[in-house]
């Protein structure tokens, strides 16, 4: 396909530049209903991804326009010409100013092959399975799972040389757990990525979601409760940490909808010294478990490990290279991962005095854009500063302008979802509406 | 009007389709493929520059279910073999036997279904629009969406602004060995965003247009800008929202997530099978207010979420889940309607060919009431008027429901006062809120910018809405 295209784009002519990314997926899936095997499926396809761009000029200002559409393995050489045909023309229609696509450079970092490799995705998800119903927890039970298992080979080559490779193992499964207490039957609904054969860390983390959906079963309606701490843990940490990733990215930057300005606090002009814990974020290619590790972008740049906040100070920012030459500053890559460095509380500091844990929310939702974020509370733990004890319903609500100050985070480090940073988050000023 | 062009790969592809079906029959209890050749045009004027793309939902490929013992596997694949109808099609039965063999072996305790249905159909559709965006200039979409975005921009306070347009072509083929279906229709959706900032408070808001609609749509979105525009600006001033238990009144949008997370997915028969939907034991009885009616659909009403004919090869039927406050139906997937011993209803559906098709909801709505949305304010002695739908999320086993709106207005004394709250968190106790709703309003909208994911992923292209709905939530 690589050679049609290239043929195609050459007949085409008038295209300055172009880039193709190229996916190859061989993937196995099993959904269960209860412990039962209620459908098994296959999944091979191969796709492709064409970005043509097109080059203008007026007034001596050079212009550069890009359209990218999907080619299908079964498209033929009539097809092939209409598609790239269509987008070029459609390229030529915008005047954005220009940039030029990267040049090729040998990986900044190796990230390990998944210990999947060598075995099928049918083969390696058996294993899985059973690690993920190993968990026994008295009353709490899986009532329905999906897991999937995909090895995918990643390609992408531009027209300035660039030909960069690598195969990521991707496991996903979706879980509903459930129990039965006084509050009659509940349950939760949760997920993991994977990319290694961790059979303890995959059971670990339905034995957690078993013992939870345990509590939700006790649980007591949410009182209202103002001025309470929040704490927000597991993945919800690394979304609450994940909103400085998002916006010290370079599309959001130059589209003036991010908040934060390279060089000056993160955490706004009223932080105190002392009133919080200094952000350190780093952009990461890779992390040990997570499918999102790659050594190279979506553009083929080498991924290394910037430093994007330091001392609370944004440092760097990442994103596709057209934003950052668009911005004047260096094009680090668009990473997917991020890490975040320890914060000065213990796990038991942090949750010393009274507070609200939301470990199961029904969306948690961080508007990237104005900061606001809440959820409605599926499973939490209220401490009065003396004793804790689980609460269901209600929801909380707030905003990171009026907490980026006050930020708290715990000590203890371990990997959640796209980041590897502080298990725990506190956030001192939300609303809490009861159940 | 101008009748969508189906899909020329998959009129190739009948043939060779037909023929591996032919050849996997006498080998199975049950043997489909469906065939997808979803095209897309996807243009966005964002700050400082325009782009042509596809949407999210461009696809081409095939699934093939197979059903043997009972067992149900399935291969999705995206190529074909080469040669003539006969040959390849002999190949690709043998590819496809080749591979779903092994899955019936997988697992050591499997589910057994009864044989699935294969009734004979024959039917085809084409839909219509008014303006095939796909025979438009590009340059003149761009610059219509550059010009939405350049006049949010001219607003002081608004600190960042796009608009965006999809046009999507949607081409399917389902053969199995007595069914042979076709259908090609347009839907476009398009939206302008815009972020104003003050100091250190941000806000955002939208606007959105959806249809099986060509570029026609643009004309709406247009229309949109300037009350856009001035909403961005009253949200800065935007106050947070005492936690409480509040009257309040649910605009067509908010009123029609309602009715999807808080009793569509409820309903979806699968959730019935896997015994997590609190709604199976309360079938013929109330749910709601006696004034409550509310159907699922992809047939009966126009939007996003119509078609002819699901994922499993099962026809459009509109199903009514609520009658006057009683709950009367499921909507179901072809498995989920043989556990419930019911006929499939036509919401099988998938992300993509190469996703799983689950039970999903399709059109969802409230029917309208007998009330003007005046009527309905004026009987609001103290709540908020909730509008411009952010998210929403389901919780069938214990029905509890989420809903964030971007804007909420109070009303005092049966009058707005001007009070704006940015962001609204809605929570409550589903048959609780839908006992609450009290007045309904005669107008009529749905909504299909969104889409809908089931659990974490699987997201499929629904629409949703009614009338304005009167009922009562806790908001914070």
């Amino acid at each position: 396909m690589f050679a049609a295209l290239r043929t195609a784009i050459a007949a085409r002519g008038g295209i300055a530049d172009w880039m193709i990314t190229e996916t190859v997926k061989s993937g196995s899936e099993r959904y269960f209903i209860g412990t039962k095997t209620d459908m098994s499926r296959s999944v091979e396809s191969r796709d492709y991804r064409l970005t043509v761009y097109v080059d203008g000029e007026k007034n001596g200002t050079r212009f550069r326009g890009e359209a990218s559409a999907s080619i299908h393995p079964t498209a033929s050489a009539r097809e092939l010409a209409a598609i790239i045909d269509r987008a070029a023309f459609a390229a030529s229609m915008s005047r954005n100013p220009w940039y030029e696509l990267p040049e090729p450079r040998p990986a900044l970092v190796t990230v390990p092959m998944s210990r999947f490799e060598g075995t099928s995705p049918a083969a390696g998800m058996n294993a899985v399975a059973e690690a993920l119903f190993s968990p026994e927890h008295g009353r709490s039970r899986i009532n329905s799972l999906e897991l999937f298992l995909s090895r995918i080979e990643r390609r992408v080559i531009n027209s300035r040389g660039v030909d960069a490779g690598w195969t990521v193992w991707s496991g996903y499964s979706e879980y509903t757990i459930e129990a039965t207490g006084k509050n009659g039957a509940v349950e939760l609904t949760d997920d993991l990525r994977f990319s290694d054969p961790d059979y303890e860390r995959l059971a670990a983390e339905l034995s957690a979601a078993l013992e939870a959906v345990s509590a939700r079963a006790e649980a007591e309606p949410t009182p209202t409760i103002f001025e309470v701490p929040l704490v927000l843990s597991r993945k919800h940490a690394a979304e609450t940490l994940g909103w400085f990733m998002t916006n010290l990215s370079s599309p959001r930057l130059f589209a003036k909808s991010s908040p934060l300005v390279l060089g000056e606090s993160v955490h706004g002009p009223e932080a105190r010294q002392g009133g919080y814990d200094p952000l350190e974020l780093t952009a990461e290619p890779a992390i040990h478990g997570s499918p999102l590790s790659a050594p190279f972008d979506g553009e083929g740049t080498p991924l290394g490990r910037p430093v994007c906040a330091s001392l609370g100070v944004a440092k760097a920012i990442i994103g596709p290279s057209r934003y950052a030459q668009y911005l004047g500053i260096p094009a680090l890559g668009d990473h997917k991962l991020f890490s975040v460095g320890p914060g000065s509380r213990s796990p038991q500091t942090l949750r010393g005095g009274p507070y609200l844990e939301v470990v199961y929310f029904s969306d948690f939702v961080l508007d990237p854009d104005s900061g606001d974020f809440g959820g409605e509370i599926r499973l939490a733990w209220y401490s009065d500063g003396r004793s804790r004890r689980p609460v269901t319903g209600g929801s909380v609500s707030g905003a990171m302008m009026e907490n980026r100050a006050l930020l708290r985070y715990s000590d203890r480090i371990e990997a959640n979802g796209p980041m590897r940073g502080p298990e725990a988050v506190l956030l001192p000023r939300v609303s809490v509406a009861g159940a | 009007m101008t009748d969508c062009v189906p899909s020329a790969f998959l009129r190739a592809s009948a043939e060779t389709l037909a023929e591996a079906v032919r050849r996997l029959e006498s080998g199975y209890q049950y043997i489909s493929i469906l065939g997808t050749d979803d095209s897309g045009l996807s243009f966005r004027a964002a700050p400082g520059e325009t782009i042509a793309s596809e949407p999210f939902w461009v696809q081409r490929g095939f699934v093939a279910r197979a059903q043997r013992g009972g067992r149900i596997a399935e291969y999705a694949f995206n190529t074909l073999p080469g040669g003539d109808p006969a040959s390849a099609g002999l190949a690709l039965a043998e590819r496809i036997a080749a591979v779903v063999e092994p899955l019936f072996e997988a697992g050591q305790e499997a589910r057994a279904y009864a044989p699935l249905a294969d009734e004979p159909a024959k039917v085809e559709h084409r839909g219509r629009v008014e303006k095939d965006a796909f025979a438009a200039a590009p340059g003149e979409i761009l610059s219509r969406l550059a010009a939405c975005r350049d006049k949010l921009l001219a607003a002081e306070g608004i600190a960042s602004a796009q608009a965006r347009a999809d046009f999507v072509r949607v081409s399917r083929i389902f053969a199995t060995p007595h069914r042979n279906l076709f259908q090609t229709f347009d839907w476009a959706q398009a939206y302008a965003f815009g972020v104003a900032r003050r100091g250190n408070v941000a806000k955002n808001s939208y606007r959105a247009r959806s249809g099986l609609l060509g570029l026609e749509i643009l004309d709406l979105l247009e229309a949109d800008i300037p009350e856009l525009a001035g909403e961005l600006l009253e949200l800065l001033r935007a106050q947070r929202i005492a936690p409480g238990v509040y009257d309040v009144i649910l605009d067509p949008d908010v009123a029609g997530t309602l009715a999807h997370e808080a009793f569509g997915h409820g309903v979806e028969a699968d959730m019935f099978v896997k015994g997590r939907a609190r709604a199976a034991e309360y079938v013929g009885k109330s749910v709601a207010s006696g004034i409550v009616d509310m159907f699922d659909g992809a047939a009966g009403v126009s939007q996003t979420g119509s078609f002819l004919f699901d994922d499993e090869g099962n026809l459009a039927r509109k199903t009514a889940v609520i009658e006057k406050g009683i709950l009367r139906s499921t909507i179901a997937d072809a498995l989920s309607a043989q556990v419930l011993n019911m006929a499939p209803t036509g919401n099988g559906r998938r992300q993509a060919y190469d996703h799983k098709a689950y039970a999903r909801m399709t059109n969802t709505y409230f029917v309208p009431g007998d009330s003007t949305f005046d009527e309905i304010l004026a009987s609001t002695e103290s709540g908020w008027l909730l509008e411009r739908l952010d998210s929403g999320m389901e919780d069938p086993r214990n029905w509890g429901i989420q809903l964030v709106a971007l804007v909420g207005r109070e009303i005092k004394g049966g009058k707005l006062t001007g009070t704006i709250a940015s962001p609204v968190y809605c929570s409550g106790y589903v048959p609780e809120v839908l006992s609450s709703i009290s007045m309904l309003s005669k107008d009529f909208e749905l909504g299909g910018s969104g889409a809908c994911g089931k659990g974490y992923k699987e997201m499929v292209k629904v629409s949703s809405g009614g009338p304005y709905v009167k009922t009562r939530m806790r908001l914070g």
